[in-house]
């Protein structure tokens, strides 16, 4: 891990001093160095997920899937600070060399993968025509896409798209990745009105990934040392990685069913974490310690001694530039991995014919 | 292990970029008949019925597109050729030679009938694929490659149903000749089943493999 590590007290005591802020990333960053604390995408089961309801998967054994959303984090920071303030350290990080159209043509083979793998089970997927017919599907309100969204009290900013022939659809409970209230249940209803009239399970996948995963010892009143730190590499985002099943018998009212990622899922490398800025004073602090390290103070009492920093501070910032090819093949693995588990759990709740 | 084996694969390199086409909505158009469930034995191996091993059979999957499938003698495999192609037998290797997309492909399999694995359940040996590279890499540079990356290779494409993923050995390999393959090596109860694909690079190899070709259970069920 690379990142910034302070340590106020020792500063003023003219002791080791404050570790600089480190470059972090480059080309050794390794695969497995996301891995850390991290479930690998090759070991991810059934166990890193959360279930609800997903026995109604086993009412019809025909599914409908009229969205698939694909998002990523595009912006996350971290800060910690100790000592009531005096100590600050804060990091931020965008992930560069994506743009709309690449998430959307990943959405694309994503998407393409899930319905292949839906049809293998030997369900009835329904075609596009029955599906953009049905009076539920002219209810849903689509959300502009892209979709960017920072949820409340989080650092990270998520774009989120789906292939340019679907509709970005989200439902008020989905907070924080949605841009309705979680007591509009406009969209929920007209899912529920396309699964009543057609008969079938509307499923809408959700897959989110992250490129770095960030630490912070957070902002502690009397501590002495504040740090936060930042590890390239892309991972499935728990929580926003979930897959959606909707049934309901009548349009006023249905149930629902979720499938959550509950783990954090490295998913490999798709580029190189650089330091694009860092701001701190480092050299004042240094300065200082230099001060104390020496005698002067005690043989030359008359120099211009240089001013004892009362405040430690380090601002930096890194971009994750990102190769796209990489970034597919990266996205693809991580969505055929969870379109397997899903798969498996359609599997698990047949239905009779 | 001595194993007898005497490559003969002419895989010739034809890379050209696949083309970044348009999006095609997968659902376009009506609803579609269910597809038939596809049988696999508790391994995970694909169940292949007596009376279609040894044959290049067309694929129902791939109808539209003239896809063909040879499911092996011994119902070690199924390999499916998504564009139509041909097969052809040099030794006691099969080779497939077909057009991967717009990319000339060529494969070959093998069986090496051993008993090595024989004492071991097909979910033992799936979780110790990834110890099993070293005994194998002398086979590899007999065969007269250099190998440039080991990487274990998920089956992971559908067909596979709620099983779990059946995981090959891999590697990708350069020849004297620069000829870049792919080799894959599936230890299981019936033996080894050696599997090599050359096409464009390392990723399109391994992308065939996993879309293409399938474990059957005459390998994964003890002899």
């Amino acid at each position: 891990m690379s990142g910034t590590d302070w340590d106020r007290r020792s500063v003023l005591r003219g002791g080791a001093g404050i570790m600089s802020a480190v470059a972090a990333g480059g080309l050794a960053a390794g695969p497995l160095q996301a891995a850390n604390g991290m479930v690998p995408l090759a070991g991810m089961s059934m166990k890193n997920y959360h279930q609800v309801m997903a026995k109604i998967l086993a009412r019809t054994t025909r599914i409908a899937v009229p969205s698939y959303r694909f998002g990523l984090v595009m912006r996350n920071g971290m800060g910690a600070s100790s000592g009531q303030g005096s100590t600050k350290v804060d990091l931020t990080a965008d992930l560069v060399g994506v743009d709309p159209a690449m998430m959307r043509q990943i959405a694309h083979l994503a998407f393409s993968d899930f319905i292949e793998r839906l049809r293998a089970t030997g369900r009835t997927v329904l075609g596009w025509n029955e599906i953009s017919s049905s009076e539920g599907f002219r209810k849903l309100d689509p959300t502009p896409d892209p979709f960017l969204k920072k949820p409340f009290a989080d650092s990270r900013t998520v774009a989120v798209v789906s292939p340019e022939y679907l509709p970005l659809l989200t439902i008020g409970p989905e907070a924080p990745l949605s841009d309705r209230s979680p007591f509009n249940l406009g969209n929920a209803r007209a899912l529920n009105a396309m699964s009543a009239a057609l008969k079938c399970v509307v499923v809408i996948p959700s897959l989110v990934m992250d490129f770095a995963a960030l630490t912070g010892s957070g902002h502690s009143t009397y501590g002495g040392g504040a740090n936060v730190g930042i590890q390239p590499g892309l991972f499935l985002v728990p929580l926003f990685t979930h897959c959606n099943f909707f049934h309901a018998k009548i349009a006023l009212a249905g149930e629902m069913a979720r499938v959550i990622l509950e783990d954090r899922v490295a998913v490999g490398q798709a580029g190189q974490l650089v330091q694009t800025s860092n701001f701190n004073n480092n050299a004042e602090i240094e300065e200082w310690n230099a001060y104390v390290r020496s005698n002067a103070w005690w043989t030359e009492p008359n120099m211009a001694a240089p001013s004892r920093p009362t405040l430690g501070y380090n601002y930096s910032t890194y971009q994750y530039r990102v190769d796209p090819a990489l970034l597919q093949t990266a996205a693809l693995d991580a969505a055929r991995a969870t379109h397997g588990l899903y798969m498996g759990v359609i599997n698990a709740n047949p239905a009779a014919a | 292990m001595p194993i007898p084996l005497r490559p003969s694969l002419a895989l010739a390199l034809l890379a050209l970029a696949a083309p970044a086409g348009a999006q095609t909505n997968p659902l376009e158009g009506d609803t579609q008949a269910p597809q038939a469930a596809v049988a696999v034995d508790a391994s995970g191996g694909l169940v292949i019925p007596t009376e279609a091993r040894g044959q290049l059979l067309p694929d129902p999957d791939n109808a539209a597109t003239g896809g063909v499938a040879f499911a092996d003698e011994e119902g070690w495999y199924r390999f499916t050729m998504p564009n139509g192609g041909r097969i052809d037998m040099a030794g006691p290797m099969r080779s497939f030679i077909f057009d991967a997309g717009t990319i000339e492909t060529k494969c070959a399999a093998q069986r090496l009938p051993d008993g090595s694995f024989a004492a071991f359940t097909m979910a033992a040996i799936q979780a110790e694929i990834d110890t099993l590279y070293e005994p194998f890499d002398a086979l590899i540079a007999q065969l007269g490659f250099t190998i440039e990356n080991r990487a274990t290779m998920v089956l992971d494409t559908p067909g596979q149903r709620s099983a779990i993923p059946l995981k090959l050995l891999g590697w990708d390999t350069r020849s004297s000749e620069d000829v870049r393959a792919t080799w894959a090596i599936m230890p299981a109860p019936a033996g080894l089943l050696l599997f090599a694909c050359s096409g464009a690079d390392p990723g399109h190899h391994r992308e065939v493999m996993r879309r293409y070709l399938r474990i059957g259970s005459g390998m994964t069920t003890r002899p």
